[in-house]
Formats: structure tokens, C-alpha cells, sequence
């Protein structure tokens, strides 16, 4: 026994953002056409939700009520006796040739026609208006189509929302369950608690809603654990990266640092393309400048002292990161080799360093090998740069179309729990396995040595640190937003 | 990772009607190797076939991936892969297990070396058949049961147990990748490892090896043992150096109870006695006859052989029974981990959110043209300036804005349908009119059709235009608007006002909340303008005709044939010498001739549309005549053109040819000659007349203009159409235009003081 099929209709004023509302609520960002222009829908489209493959609600976009003033007076006029069923009075308008295809209500009638059709009608407000008689008109409008309507605040997050004196208006109306529902900046319960203000008015399709709303909330989880695995799948990468360089060769030393360096930074591009095609953020729906990457990807190179600085990341001595990983570099490698390794470190602010493998690196050194890996802080920021990434993604709607920026967010100054996770259990363990990096082993595999794949063992042992590290990157995504990814416009 | 225990959320319920076949481990290895091949290519293969066989097979998501998969181009190569790869596993196997029979049976000839003729230490044999394989036995067990309970408290990893089967099964991963590389093989490789090797499949797949090979191993010890008995003559014996008998009767009973039990015969307490050996040639026994020792070896023989039996393939055949089954019963219950990266990008496609149900009430054309925006009949006199806002909030500056010099008459606030009639009432009952009327509009409202209602209403209470003040730019920007955004908004504000009636020119951004003294005195010395653009004083008629006087003569005095001399350029020139008298003095243009945007090269449609407006304007009585029919289709589409050209010079280089000028001529005169030939209507005639009479009635239009057309159509028929019949005559020279164009001077004084007075 299926729940019962729920009829939507989204109406509202002109450009209050009905098609963004959908948008957002389809999590598709190519539905229907949105401007800052009246009248950019003019025709009444449909979709369904389908949860598990089955249709539960459907929801109607409508053109925009423009002149709701002139409307209403119409309306008035059509009616015959003072008593009259509205409903009756309703029809007769749109039998009339004023509804038709070229009437002067024309879009007006479409919106209300839809209405008639449906359950519930979401009423859009943008917040910023000022509430005006035009707008009591068209609830009033509408309230003739006898149809619950919950209205949807909209552009609440926006500076200049009258979010209050609106909700005053609308219980004056007798609209009390109003819902506070932003089209671009999406928090994660408020898509549920629009359900839930739907649930008040309709009884009837409690079950249907109380479906959606368990779908959406495993959707959610969904993508967060689908983003936790793709962090920590960039992060074992990363730790487990290795370079073997001869010993004694600074030249050679140095350029494989460089390799490295740009083989993370692919590997990083990589994991923020794969984030933004899995939460469904396509450059071809928003600006190429609307996420915090420029084409795409992070502004700030990520072996850049000021991109630990913003995100608040601290490398070990809390000195300048260049310097400090430089020393690091030169005390890593024994002191052996990369005599400048100070003032190139400094230079280039680069973050590198010799394993925890002492056997491999005992051998290493039989053989005159130096190892060059990720040091920790990077390991660092490049999580907090993905979880950072994820949190917007997941609070933007997908009617946004305005840039998004951020400041560094994830734990400004605590880098001490930073550090525990730099170094905690299975990336340590992934530190020693170099195989476990597929950014190094497609190296190795493109200059014709090593093996393609991973051995069974490996895998398990790489699948059981992933597993690890998912568990303690998923709740830092769903950490409670406080101090950290603020939205800024410029 | 064990697909089955993680996240069974995912594990959807079949969304069909009807119950849908699971996928089989085979058709999810290939999912896995479709996955593993597009994480290396780092973008998911589009398929529009593959996704669709998926969607419509309305199963659960799991089962979709698997069947998208099968769909995909690329998955026969995959599935060869696949089949190489179990190809490759399968001889490998079985070599090992060739391998193990005959290193089992080796191991047992190695261990049933006779020590002294054909006497065989009946333990060595047992121990070197069965005793590494036991210790073996031993670890796999505890390692199992470990594995058992670490699986239980993390739930999640297996440690891999490195046990032989393990070793057997990474060789022929390496056997089958050396065979073919490349992207699919790898994928390939890669899933067959992730699924077969790891997790609750992996262990058991390793252990069934495992278990088999020491089968293998233990029956081929057991058919060389018993190729040696059936051979050779043994006596089997048993020998030590520091334990006591007891000790091995014990052990040999204890190692024969089971086997007695069997049925196997087994050596009688005195066989063993008699069966220690302790060096010397001869048992210290006597020899009790031949009999009982064949007897005695065919008990320790029948022992031997059912130890192995019993110890050593017994427990592996029933622990390889088990593996095989507990293999096939985590195949059964393997899925697919849909929380995975790879596959919840495919989620949007494969198991859509939502579906499309498209238009169901479509958009037939336009909306209702507005309404002709119909001026109040009598013409008053212009009063002071008044002010009105539409739908806006009372500005921080206060109601009205304080603007000197300009005594502001304040007619409130429009919001309501009460606060429109009121203001529209007041407008149109007062006896003066407001000269100008203000009307302030909020840039941060959407302008929608009922402001465009209201805006031509308060329009039609004033013959000149109004002023659209449109202010709060600041708060639009303060909205997040970029400086593209705002120029948006004024562009869908001018639509509306302009269509509404509005004058173009009368359109002005200012943000009354924050106005500067300057802005707010360019406002007023605005609205001064405003109050003196009704009256006649700035009349350029005169001019304008001195012009025309002027290029006649300049025609005239040029030799050669007419049809040269007066050529549709000149025609232009003088049009366009007309047009730059009216801009000179900032006066509004004439909306008649907006008709295209700044810098766009006029088209052929704006020509048309000029012409149709234009003559739109003609008297009847004018129209009736076919001169004047053809003068006013000309002084339309030329006047167009020269007001466009006077726009934007550059369009001057890209007209639209005279030909096709011609053609909208023609249609509009309903004259086919024209086509052919445009001159015809230009002077072709010969006649200077023809060329002059556009350009009068252009001339005369721009004096008119801001007027409504009703207006104009009265003063044209008053100056043009009445009486003097020499203005139908021929104008021979320049002096007879200029007599001409003195008559038509006169004629429109007399219109237009007749027009102030109706």
C-alpha cells in the first residue's frame, strides 16, 4: 500500500524565485529558466519526486501573479450574489476570455487553474520585499481557490529580509504555518521542516510526506558518506605518497619534491572535481566562478603558506610553515642530502618529509635512497580544504547562482585535533605503504616500473585504513556549523 | 569492506511491480569493474542506452548499476577480461594442485624410507605425511577464529590471512595480469581483487584453496603410500631413545580407537609391543613365525593409510566442503557498496530523484498588448509640479524629497487599489495639470504588469509625458546585485515604462535615499524643463523649412539629369539636416522614430514599422491622395533612417539598400512599380515637389511631437489638406518651394492655435 500521491502547485508574486524553489527542491539545477526578470516562467511545468522508484509528489511551477490589484477587482465584479461559493467565482473567471490565452490575466489564470488542481499551494515570498497590499491581494486571490497554502519565506539568509514583520502579515491572514525555506543557502533541516508545515495542513498525506522526509534525510547521509570516502580515499593517496630519490643527488632530490608536489596537487584537483559531480554541481549550471575555485579548482595553491594560514592550519613549531618544513625536510633526510633544504623550504614553503617505515628506510639507505613524502600539515590542509568544500556544498541550493566564497573554517587554530587526525591510525599506516598511493604508483607505472593494482592484501589493508578514516571524516562534515564556513558576498 | 554490512540502508526495497531477479556475483564483478575503469578515467562513461535499460527496469539502485553496466559498450571486453582472469585462476589452480599431488606423494616417499632393509618407522612416515600440514591446520583455525572476532568488533576490514591459498591466488593474479595490461585488464584485476579477494568472499575463497591443495597434497602421499604397500614388502616399526614404550602404546592406541571405529584394522596392543625396534638387526622378540608379522604389517599398514585418510584429508575434504559452502553463501549475499563514490554519481541518472512531467498548461504567445494609452481629452494648463510613489517605502530622506525650486504638489503613496483610484481621481479631476508629474519607483520592486497597470493609468491623466524617478538603486546593490544585475532591472523598468507610455528620456535613476546636492539640483532644474516643455517658444519649424529651402536649391543649381541630381541619399541628407535641428536643443526624440536601440544598424522591419506609423499618422483626407500617400510612406521609412543614422553614426555605413527600402514602399503604397524603382515616389517624377513634400511633413511631425497622435493627425489634416490648391501644384524651382513651404507655414499656425482651442 503505497502512500497517496501529493498534488503541489508553487505560486507567489513575480520573481520571488517559484523555479529556484523547485530547483532546490529537485537538487537540479537545470529545471526551468530563472532571471532577475518578471515573468521569466510562463508556462505551468510539472515534476515528480520519485522516492524508491515510485512517484510521490508532485510539484507545479507557475508563472508569477503580477496583477493580483487588477485581479481581484475582477474577481469581485464576476461575483453575482454576496454569498457565493468563491470557488464558483473562480471558475467563472477561468471560463472567461480574460483567463484565455491572450486575456489580461492570462498568467494569472494559469497559476490559479494549477492551484484548483492541486493539494497544497506554496505561496513564495521574497523576504526582501516589503509586504504590501499587492501581495494580501493575491493571498486573497488565492484563498478563493480554497486550497491550504503554506507560505515559503525565501531569501531569508539575504541581508534585508523582513522575515519577521513578514511572518506578522501572514498570521494576520491567518497564515500561521509559514515556512522559512532559502533557495540558496539550504541548512539541513529546513527542507524538512517545510515538509513538516506541509504535514499540519495535510492530514491526509502524512504518510507521503513523512517518505519523502525519511528519503531526503538518507539522501543526505548518502552523500556525506560518499564524500567522507572520497576525502579519505584523497588523503591515503596522498599520505602514502612516496618518491624514492638517490641519496646523495640534490638536483634530483629537489625536482622529485617538485613531482610530488604537482602529483598531489592533480590528485586534490581530482577529488574536488569528483565532489562537485557527485553533489550535482555541474560548471555548466553555475558561474565558473560561483564556488570558492577558480576554473574549478582551489585559488590558493595548496603548498602555500597563506593556504595553511587560512585554514588555520599550524605546521609543528607554529613558525612560518616555509621555514619550518624546510627543517623539517633537512632533518628528515638524516641531514644526508638537500644541504639547502632550509632556505628551500622557505622558499617554496613546501611540505615534505621522510616516512615512519624505519626498516624501508634502513634499506632505502643501503641502497642510497631517500625517501620524499607528504609531511603532515599537508595531509592537513588538504582535509580541511575538502571538508570545508563539502559543508558549502552540501548548505548550497541548487538555485544558487551567485558566487560562493570561503574563509577558512574548518577549526581555525585547533590544530592540535588536526594534528591527532595528520597522524592517527590509518594514515600512519597508510604512510608506510607506499603501494597504497594510486598517485604514486600511476607514477611508477608510467615511467614503466611497478605494478598495476593492488595485491588482495593490500587492498584489505588499505580498505580497512579507508573504512577508518571515513568514520572520523564523516562526523566532521556533519559537525554543527559554528564559527566556520561563513558565507560572504563581496 | 564487505558490501553486505555496510550501510544496509542502500539496500533498497525492489521499486517494481513485479519482483525483480537479484544480480548474480558475476554481473556485480562487472558493476565493480566498470567502476574500477571509470575511477581510473576519472569521469563516469555516458550512455544513454545503458542508463535507460537501467531506469526502465524500475528494479532497486543496486540492481540498476549491475544492469547498466551489462548495457555498456565497453563491458563484452570487460567480461573477456573477467573470463581470462577466472581462466587464468582455474589453471593456476589446477597446476598447483598437480603440484601438491605430487609433492605430497614425493613427501611420502621421502618419509617411508626403510631405515634397515624393510623395516619403515612407522611414526616418520605419519609425521612427515601429516605433521606440517596439521601445525598448519592448527594456525589457520586460530587465524580464523580471530579474523572471526575482529570482524565482529570492527564490523568493517578483514586482515588477510596469509595462508597458502592466498599465495596460490596472488600468483595467478600475477599470471593473468602479465598477460594482458592495459586500462580494461587492470579494471579488471582490480575488481576480481576487490571482490574475490577481500572480505567474507576473499577469506573463504583463500581458505576452499587452501584446503584443497592439502587434500590434493595428502591424497597424493596417500596413493604413493599405497602404490609402495602394494609394491614392496614393509614392516613397520617403531624406535626411541628416551621415552618409555608406554608411551607410544598409548599414542598408537589413542591414533587407532578412531580408525577402529571406522573399521579399519588396527595394530592389537601386542603388534605394537612387538613392534619397537631398538637398533639390533633382529627384533628382541622372538619371531613368532611369518604369519603374525604380515599380519602385524598389514594393521600398522591399514593404520598408516587410515591415518591419512583420517587426519589428514578427512578434515581438510570436510573444511573444503565447508569453505566451498560458506564461499558460495557470501557470493550470495555480497552487494554492492552503493555508498561508494562511483556509484552515487550515477544515482541521479540511474535512479532519478524526479521525473519530468513537462508543460501541462503551455505559454500561447503574449500576453494582452497594453492597452493605447488614451490622454485625457481636454488640455489643460500645466500647474506646478506634482509627485507620486508607486510602491515604495517612504525614502530615510522623507516624503516628498525636499527638491529646491521645484514646489513639489505631494499626491502620496500608491499601494492599494484605494490609494490608485484616490491618486487617479485627483489627477484627473484637478483642474490644472501637473507639469511635470513625478512618479517614483523603487528599483528593488520587480516591475510586473500590475505597475505597468497602474503606470499607464496616471499616464493617461497627463498629455506630456510623466518623469519615472526610479530610486533605491543603493538597496538593490545592498542585495547582492552586481553592477550587470542593476543595469538589468533599469532595462526591465524602462521596458515597462516605456510601453506604459513613459517618455524614454523621462526616465531617470536616482537614489532619493541617498541624494547628493547635485543630483538633487539637476533634478529640479529636470523638472523646471518639465514645466516649460508644453510651450510653443522652442519652435524650430522655421528652421527646419529654411533647410528645406536650402537643399532645393543646392538640387536645382546642380546640373546634369534630375534623376541623378536628386538621388535617394540627398533625399536622406536633407532628412537627416532636419532631424539634427530637433536633437540639438536635448529635446526628447520623437518616440515615433525610437525604433532602434543605440548602435544597431537599422533593419528593414524598423523601416517598415516606421513607414506603417507614420502613415498611421495621415488625415484621411491626405491619405485619399496619392502624392501625399506616397510623401508620408517616404518621410517614414527616410526619417527612420535618419533619426537611426543620427543615433549611431555607424549604422550610417550599414543601411539597409534602397532596393529593398523599395519593396516596404511598394507594399506600403500597394504600388508594385515601386519596387522596381523608388525613385518614382523620390523625385523620379522630375518634380522637386516630390522630394520636398516628405520633407515637410517630416519636419512638421518633429515640430509636433510629444503630442498624442489623435493630435497630430488633426494638425497634419488642418495644415496640409485643406483648401489651397496650389500645395497639390508642381514646385518648378527653389523659389516656388519657398513660396510653397510660406503657405504651409501659415497653415500650420492656424491648426495649431485651432487644435489649442478645441
Amino acid at each position: 500500500m503505497s502512500p497517496p500521491r501529493l498534488t503541489v502547485a508553487v505560486v507567489g508574486h513575480t520573481n520571488t524565485g517559484k523555479t529556484s524553489l523547485l530547483r532546490t527542491l529537485l537538487r537540479d539545477a537545470s529545471f526551468g529558466e530563472v532571471s532577475d526578470q518578471p515573468a521569466t516562467t510562463r508556462d505551468v511545468r510539472g515534476t515528480v519526486l520519485l522516492v524508491d522508484g515510485q512517484p510521490l509528489v508532485e510539484l507545479y511551477d507557475t508563472p508569477g501573479l503580477e496583477d493580483s490589484i487588477g485581479l481581484l477587482e475582477h474577481l469581485e465584479s464576476l461575483r453575482i450574489t454576496q454569498r457565493e461559493d468563491p470557488v464558483q467565482i473562480v471558475e467563472r473567471f477561468l471560463a472567461s476570455p480574460e483567463a484565455g490565452s491572450r486575456g489580461r490575466f492570462a498568467q494569472e489564470a494559469k497559476a490559479v487553474r494549477q492551484l484548483l488542481r492541486s493539494d497544497v499551494g506554496l505561496y513564495v515570498i521574497d523576504a526582501r520585499d516589503r509586504p504590501l497590499p499587492k501581495h494580501r491581494d493575491e493571498l486573497a486571490v488565492l484563498s478563493m481557490c480554497a486550497r491550504p497554502i503554506v507560505p515559503v519565506l525565501n531569501f531569508i539568509a539575504k541581508p534585508g529580509a523582513n522575515t519577521s514583520s513578514w511572518r506578522e502579515q501572514l498570521s494576520r491572514l491567518n497564515l500561521h504555518a509559514t515556512a522559512e525555506f532559502d533557495t540558496v543557502v539550504v541548512d539541513e533541516h529546513s527542507e524538512q521542516r517545510l515538509f513538516e508545515k506541509m504535514q499540519t495542513l495535510l492530514d491526509d498525506f502524512r504518510p507521503t510526506l513523512d517518505a519523502l522526509i525519511a528519503d531526503r534525510r538518507i539522501q543526505r547521509e548518502r552523500l556525506i558518506a560518499s564524500s567522507a570516502r572520497l576525502i579519505g580515499d584523497l588523503l591515503i593517496d596522498a599520505a602514502a605518497a612516496t618518491l624514492t630519490v638517490p641519496t646523495d643527488d640534490e638536483r634530483q632530490a629537489r625536482e622529485a619534491m617538485e613531482r610530488l608536489r604537482s602529483l598531489i596537487r592533480r590528485r586534490e584537483q581530482q577529488c574536488v572535481e569528483a565532489l562537485l559531480e557527485l553533489h550535482r554541481f555541474h560548471p555548466e549550471d553555475c558561474d565558473p566562478d560561483a564556488l570558492p575555485l577558480e576554473d574549478g579548482s582551489w585559488g590558493l595553491d595548496l603548498f602555500s603558506p597563506d593556504a595553511m594560514m587560512k585554514f588555520g592550519v599550524r605546521t609543528s613549531s607554529g613558525a612560518a610553515a616555509g621555514a619550518t618544513v624546510g627543517a623539517i625536510v633537512d632533518l628528515s633526510l638524516l641531514g644526508a642530502s638537500l644541504g639547502a633544504g632550509t632556505a628551500t623550504g622557505a622558499a617554496i614553503g613546501a611540505a615534505l618529509s621522510a616516512g615512519h617505515s624505519h626498516g624501508r628506510r634502513l634499506l632505502d639507505r643501503l641502497r642510497g635512497q631517500t625517501e620524499l613524502r607528504c609531511d603532515t600539515a599537508t595531509l592537513t590542509l588538504l582535509e580541511a580544504r575538502q571538508i570545508d568544500l563539502v559543508r558549502a556544498l552540501l548548505t548550497r541550493g541548487h538555485a544558487a547562482q551567485e558566487p560562493l566564497r570561503l574563509d577558512g573554517t574548518a577549526e581555525t587554530g585547533s590544530s592540535s585535533r588536526h594534528g591527532t587526525l595528520g597522524l592517527s591510525g590509518s594514515l600512519a599506516r597508510a604512510r608506510a605503504q607506499p603501494n597504497w598511493s594510486s598517485v604514486t604508483r600511476e607514477a611508477s607505472l608510467a615511467t614503466g616500473s611497478g605494478t598495476p593494482g593492488l595485491s588482495p592484501f593490500a587492498l584489505s589493508g588499505r580498505e580497512a585504513a579507508l573504512d577508518a578514516l571515513v568514520e572520523v571524516i564523516r562526523p566532521r562534515i556533519q559537525e554543527p556549523h559554528t564559527a566556520s564556513a561563513h558565507r560572504r558576498r563581496s | 569492506m564487505s558490501g553486505s554490512t555496510r550501510a544496509p540502508d542502500v539496500d533498497g526495497r525492489s521499486a517494481g511491480d513485479e519482483p525483480s531477479v537479484r544480480p548474480s556475483l558475476d554481473e556485480r564483478l562487472l558493476a565493480e569493474a566498470v567502476r574500477a575503469l571509470e575511477r581510473d578515467g576519472g569521469e563516469p562513461l555516458v550512455e544513454r542506452n545503458a542508463n535507460q535499460a537501467a531506469v526502465q527496469s524500475r528494479a532497486d539502485f543496486e540492481s540498476r548499476i549491475t544492469i547498466r553496466a551489462r548495457h555498456l559498450s565497453s563491458a563484452p571486453e570487460l567480461e573477456r577480461g573477467l573470463e581470462r582472469l577466472r581462466s587464468g585462476t582455474a589453471w593456476t589452480v589446477a597446476f598447483v594442485l598437480v603440484l601438491a599431488f605430487v609433492l605430497g606423494a614425493g613427501a611420502a616417499r621421502a618419509a617411508s624410507v626403510p631405515v634397515d632393509g624393510s623395516r619403515v618407522n612407522f611414526y616418520w612416515v605419519l609425521g612427515g605425511v601429516l605433521g606440517v600440514q596439521t601445525l598448519l591446520l592448527l594456525s589457520w583455525t586460530a587465524g580464523a577464529v580471530l579474523w572471526g572476532i575482529r570482524r565482529r568488533e570492527e564490523g568493517g576490514g578483514s586482515p588477510m590471512l596469509v595462508s597458502l591459498g592466498g599465495l596460490v591466488v596472488t600468483v595467478s593474479r600475477w599470471v593473468t595480469q602479465k598477460a594482458g595490461a592495459g586500462g580494461p585488464n587492470r579494471a579488471v584485476a582490480e575488481a576480481a581483487g576487490r571482490v574475490l579477494g577481500t572480505g567474507r568472499i576473499g577469506f573463504w575463497t583463500f581458505s576452499s584453496v587452501t584446503h584443497a591443495v592439502w587434500l590434493v597434497f595428502n591424497l597424493g602421499a596417500l596413493a604413493l603410500i599405497l602404490l609402495l604397500l602394494s609394491a614392496r614388502q614393509y614392516d613397520f616399526v617403531w624406535e626411541t631413545t628416551i621415552l618409555d614404550e608406554r608411551h607410544y602404546v598409548v599414542m598408537t592406541e589413542a591414533l587407532s580407537a578412531p580408525v577402529g571405529m571406522v573399521g579399519f584394522a588396527v595394530p592389537t596392543a601386542a603388534d605394537i609391543a612387538e613392534s619397537q625396534w631398538t637398533g639390533a638387526s633382529v627384533p628382541t622378540r622372538a619371531p613368532a613365525g611369518n604369519e603374525p608379522t604380515e599380519g602385524r604389517s598389514q594393521r600398522w599398514a591399514s593404520l598408516l593409510v587410515a591415518s591419512i585418510l583420517l587426519y589428514g584429508a578427512g578434515p581438510r575434504l570436510l573444511l573444503l566442503g565447508a569453505s566451498l559452502a560458506m564461499r558460495r553463501r557470501a557470493c550470495r549475499t555480497f552487494r554492492l557498496d552503493t555508498t561508494l563514490p562511483e556509484y552515487e554519481r550515477l544515482r541521479a541518472d540511474l535512479m532519478p530523484a524526479s521525473r519530468p512531467l513537462g508543460v501541462v498548461d503551455p505559454d500561447e504567445g503574449d500576453v494582452a498588448p497594453a492597452g493605447q494609452v488614451s490622454t485625457v481629452g481636454t488640455p489643460r494648463s500645466t500647474g506646478p509640479p506634482a509627485i507620486v510613489g508607486l510602491e515604495i517605502a517612504r525614502p530615510g530622506s522623507g516624503w516628498p524629497p525636499a527638491l529646491d525650486g521645484a514646489g513639489l504638489q505631494n499626491l502620496g503613496i500608491i499601494e492599494s487599489r484605494e490609494d490608485r483610484a484616490r491618486v487617479l481621481h485627483a489627477l484627473g479631476s484637478a483642474e490644472t495639470e501637473p507639469g511635470p508629474l513625478v512618479i517614483v519607483c523603487e528599483l528593488s520592486t520587480t516591475p510586473d504588469r500590475g505597475i505597468a497597470r497602474t503606470l499607464e493609468a496616471l499616464r493617461g491623466t497627463v498629455t506630456t509625458s510623466p518623469l519615472l524617478l526610479l530610486t533605491a538603486g543603493q538597496a538593490l546593490r545592498e542585495r547582492g546585485y552586481e553592477a550587470g544585475q542593476v543595469e538589468r532591472r533599469l532595462e526591465s523598468w524602462r521596458e515597462v515604462a516605456v510601453q506604459a507610455g513613459v517618455d524614454g528620456a523621462s526616465i531617470l535613476a536616482v537614489d532619493l535615499d541617498h541624494l547628493t546636492d547635485a543630483a538633487a539640483a539637476r533634478l529640479a532644474e529636470r523638472l523646471e524643463e518639465g514645466t516649460n516643455a508644453g510651450e510653443v517658444s522652442g519652435r524650430d519649424l522655421e528652421a527646419a523649412f529654411a533647410v528645406i529651402e536650402r537643399h532645393a536649391a543646392k538640387w536645382e543649381a546642380r546640373d546634369g539629369p534630375l534623376a541623378e541630381r536628386r538621388t535617394e541619399s540627398n533625399q536622406l541628407a536633407l532628412h537627416r539636416d532636419i532631424a539634427s535641428l530637433y536633437r540639438t536643443k536635448a529635446r526628447p526624440a520623437n518616440p515615433l522614430f525610437l525604433l532602434a536601440p543605440k548602435g544597431s544598424r537599422p533593419a528593414l522591419a524598423d523601416v517598415k514599422s516606421g513607414v506603417d506609423r507614420f502613415m498611421g499618422l495621415l488625415p484621411p483626407r491626405l491619405r485619399a491622395k496619392p502624392r501625399w500617400l506616397a510623401a508620408g510612406a517616404v518621410a517614414g521609412a527616410v526619417g527612420c533612417l535618419a533619426t537611426s543614422a543620427l543615433l549611431s553614426p555607424v549604422a550610417l555605413a550599414a543601411l539597409p539598400t534602397w532596393a529593398g527600402i523599395g519593396a516596404v514602399l511598394a507594399a506600403a503604397l500597394q504600388r508594385p512599380d515601386v519596387e522596381a524603382d523608388p525613385s518614382t515616389v523620390l523625385g523620379g517624377s522630375g518634380d522637386l515637389a516630390d522630394m520636398v513634400r516628405p520633407a515637410a511633413l517630416f519636419a512638421v511631425v518633429l515640430e509636433l511631437q510629444g503630442r498624442d497622435e489623435a493630435s497630430i493627425t488633426r494638425v497634419l489634416d488642418g495644415t496640409f489638406a485643406e483648401g489651397v490648391p496650389d500645395l497639390e501644384a508642381s514646385m518648378p524651382d527653389a523659389r516656388a518651394v519657398a513660396n510653397w513651404l510660406d503657405h504651409v507655414r501659415h497653415r500650420f499656425d492656424l491648426a495649431l492655435i485651432r487644435e489649442e482651442r478645441a
